[in-house]
């Protein structure tokens, strides 16, 4: 029972930091709109989430846990959309809408977390 | 926490646009000041922005790195009456160009408020998640 417990729990812990990453890369590139040369970024959310979830697999049976906050890196890449005339690449529209999309997403997880919190205490109270 | 960083990144993001807004203004004030400080007329200014890592997750605020005046020739009008006049008559007028400065204002205000709205939605998530569990 517990490990179904911690299973769901690393679920949404990975889910956060992965949706916050994001969240935080989009609003780097909308804070950088207008910097000449700035290269547009994003964030690879599967790529993250699913090595997250195998690291704390790994961490279950052998109790070696990769260190996460050096490879977060690994996942930002750089978007192939053309550069304008002062070489910047980010698209506002793009980044606004991916934005409020993200947004949702870590709502969504909230509301999930939420809902397992409370089935959790129901059934301790009985 | 990377929703904390937000504010950081938001934040710069905000100084620099204000920053900017700044000189459009300044810029627009002195659209008529044929002469300054240094005895020739206004030359019109505009900001460098220049990106700045912020947190250790490679996200990019920004800075305004200086502010340079703007290279191209002052407008030459022709009124002998003007003080500042020279010898054929022609008075040098600053070299502020209104319209590329109100377009220079719409997209830094524009700017802001994606920045504030940016801050608004982080916000938001970290009361939300600040609320799990109650």
């Amino acid at each position: 029972m517990l490990s179904k417990l911690d299973n769901n729990f690393s679920f949404f812990e990975a889910s956060f930091k992965a949706l916050s990453q994001r969240q935080e890369i989009l609003s780097s590139n909308i804070a950088n709109e207008s910097t000449p040369n700035f290269k547009a970024q994003d964030f690879d959310f599967k790529d993250a989430i699913a090595d997250a979830l195998l690291s704390s697999e790994r961490f279950k049976t052998s109790g070696v846990t990769s260190d996460n906050s050096a490879s977060s890196l690994s996942y930002i890449y750089s978007r192939k959309n053309l550069a304008g005339v002062d070489g910047n690449s980010v698209n506002i529209d793009q980044e606004r809408r991916e934005l409020a999309e993200n947004a949702l997403k870590y709502e969504s997880v909230v509301t999930l977390a939420q809902i397992d919190i409370k089935n959790l205490l129901n059934v301790l109270q009985g | 926490m990377s929703l904390f960083n937000i504010f950081n990144i938001s934040g710069s993001g905000m100084s620099a646009q204000s920053a900017r807004l700044n000189v459009v203004a300044s810029n627009l004030a002195n659209a008529e000041s044929t002469t300054s400080s240094n005895g020739q007329a206004y030359r019109a200014k505009q900001v460098e922005l220049m990106a700045i890592p912020v947190g250790k997750d490679q996200a990019y605020g920004v800075k305004v790195s200086k502010v340079v005046d703007d290279k191209s020739p002052y407008k030459m009008l022709y009124n002998p009456t003007h003080p500042h006049a020279d010898a054929n008559g022609y008075v040098a007028m600053p070299n502020v160009d209104v319209t590329e400065e109100m377009v220079n204002m719409m997209s830094a205000s524009r700017a802001y408020q994606n920045n504030v709205d940016t801050m608004n939605m982080a916000k938001t998530l970290l009361i939300k998640t600040l609320s799990l569990g109650q």
